[in-house]
């Protein structure tokens, strides 16, 4: 589903000596199959952005459209919430339930599936975050891995298949491997459930790799938009706003001072940098 | 150098688990050294960092912080709480006070320490930490960074020798991060304290004077930045990485570029490698 957002603006506790605009006058196209990276420093708006594309809270000004759907018509409400599902922060300090299979099956529960189409989600859910079903299904959800718990999270949100997946620093607090995987994860789930899929990252590497569309906040507004070659291409405005850059965007920036011609600074992989270097390489022996 | 803080033969385990935390560890940290304890998750590394101030106390080995063991009586544990501060991985659960200089001041109050020696080590604390013009401010509104700065300013004013960092930067974002390590960086060199920063970020492992990597309650490697991460294979096996300097370097030797081996930051792989190219 196409994400619409039409001249919206946010404005937390209005006529207070707090009020604060925490989204101003945003226009955003979030097209349908796409993963989009959500990036920019706290209080930039990227929480209230997702909320808004969720439907947790409904904009000052504007318009939020999902697909053809408004978030403001109300028969329409349980409708999207099915559709839009919303991986949180640190989403393991919300599993609630003995087991792994009672809290994946939650979701799906509130969502009236029948007994044996819960179970068919809840094992399609655990299947797809690789979380074998016989292994951990009974398992309490308590004495997993900081990693492992993380997945049965985002198990119970794809449990009753929204279209449109939110995650909110889907790898944070993870060590590297752990974050290398749950990225890995997140693609595969997107290509094989078809999904729209926004990440919100503070990881300028993982964006870069992962994302086709990227969002930069910057004080309630959109800085750039645009692919990662794009965005990343303008290094200059990125840091001017305290923004950082992915660490291998720094090093070919760096490397690009000495050599000519320089490195294209569309190059986010490790592998394909390391090809251009062997290439250049040769050519100078 | 001296030894600020010494673990023999320590091993932990939590009441009611079967498995054993950390299992047999001895090291010496020299004052003044800035220290980064790099492990994956579930290595043991919030568990050391609770053991060095008495949270915790070690089931099996001594834990010696200031010549103090930390298994003597509640008296000298408080003289040691005072020495090794802990900032925690989230800056939402350690802010106290309704102002900042109220949050900074709590340790010194709960110490009974006279209102104007309080008044004097707030404001030096805060300046430390560049967050002087933020006295009266609620901590409520500062960003992630500036809260654990405001953390970092409460330990300062107690004048401890140890501020350890467990995953401190962690929930931050990049600005914010920068911030906090700036900040303890120039405590380190400045005000010669000592910093045990906990971390999974190798970026932020290169910074340090010594890298100790745990696994699985073991120490697996100890030495410096370039020396930890020579050993690319061991550390990708318990789940770390390298820095990207490091991995391009090691690729590239592979493939026969005489490029040297133990290159951790992008400057110097730079500085390495464009002559070649």
């Amino acid at each position: 589903m196409d994400i619409y957002l039409k001249k919206v603006s946010v404005t937390y506790m209005k006529n207070t000596p707090f009020e604060k605009k925490a989204l101003d006058n945003i226009n955003l196209h979030i097209p349908k199959g796409t993963i989009t990276g959500i990036i920019g420093h706290t209080g930039s708006g990227k929480s209230t952005l997702i909320q808004l594309i969720a439907g947790l809270i409904h904009p000052s000004t504007g318009t939020v459209k999902i697909g053809e759907m408004d978030w403001k018509n109300k028969k329409a409400l349980a409708e999207l919430r099915k559709q839009v599902g919303i991986v949180f922060q640190y989403p393991e300090h919300q599993l609630f339930e003995e087991t792994v299979e009672k809290d994946i099956a939650f979701g799906p529960s509130n969502y009236g599936f029948t007994e044996v189409e819960r179970l068919e989600a809840v094992k399609e859910a655990m299947e797809l975050v690789k979380l074998p079903y016989e292994k951990f299904a009974h398992r309490s959800p308590f004495e997993l891995s900081g990693g492992q718990k993380r997945r049965v999270a985002i198990a119970g949100v794809i449990a009753f298949r929204p279209k449109i997946l939110i995650l909110d620093e889907p790898s944070a607090g993870l060590d590297p491997i752990g974050k290398k995987d749950i990225f890995k994860m997140i693609t595969e789930l997107h290509q094989k459930q078809n999904m729209t899929t926004i990440i919100v990252s503070h990881s300028m590497d993982e964006v870069a790799n992962f994302a086709d569309n990227l969002i930069v906040l910057n004080q309630g507004k959109v800085l750039l938009e645009g692919t990662p070659q794009k965005v990343f291409n303008r290094v200059d405005l990125l840091q001017e706003n305290n923004l950082d850059i992915p660490e291998i965007t720094k090093l070919i920036k760096l490397l690009n001072q000495k050599i000519t011609p320089p490195i294209p600074l569309s190059c986010f992989s490790i592998d394909e940098l390391e090809y251009y270097l062997s290439i250049r390489l040769k050519e100078k022996k | 150098m001296n030894p600020i803080i010494e673990l023999r033969n320590v091993s932990y385990q939590y009441p009611g688990m079967e498995q054993e935390v950390l299992k047999n560890i001895s090291i010496y940290l020299e004052e003044n050294q800035f220290i980064t304890i790099l492990g994956p998750n579930g290595s043991g590394k919030s568990t050391l960092a609770k053991l060095l101030n008495g949270l915790l106390l070690p089931t099996e080995g001594v834990v010696i912080v200031d010549q103090i063991d930390t298994n003597s009586d509640e008296e000298q544990v408080w003289t040691i709480r005072s020495q090794v501060g802990i900032v925690f991985q989230n800056p939402d659960n350690q802010i106290v006070a309704n102002t900042v200089e109220d949050d900074v001041a709590f340790g010194l109050e709960n110490k009974g320490i006279e209102p104007e020696v309080i008044r004097e080590r707030v404001d030096k604390a805060l300046d430390k930490v560049g967050l002087g013009f933020a006295k009266l401010y609620e901590p409520h509104y500062l960003s992630g960074g500036q809260k654990q700065k405001v953390a970092i300013a409460g330990i300062i004013a107690m004048k401890p020798k140890v501020i350890i960092l467990d995953e401190a930067t962690s929930m931050l974002d990049p600005k914010g991060k920068k911030e906090v390590l700036q900040t303890v960086k120039n405590l380190s060199s400045i005000e010669k304290i000592t910093i045990l920063h906990i971390t999974h970020d190798l970026h932020e492992a290169i910074l340090a004077d010594r890298v100790i990597v745990l696994d699985k309650g073991k120490i697996l490697l100890d030495g410096s930045p370039k020396k930890v991460f020579k050993e690319r294979l061991l550390l990708k096996h318990i789940g770390l990485d390298v820095p990207l300097a490091t991995e391009l370097a090691y690729r590239l030797k592979e493939n026969g570029v005489p490029i040297k081996e133990d290159i951790v930051s992008i400057e110097e792989f730079v500085q390495e490698l464009w002559t070649y190219i």
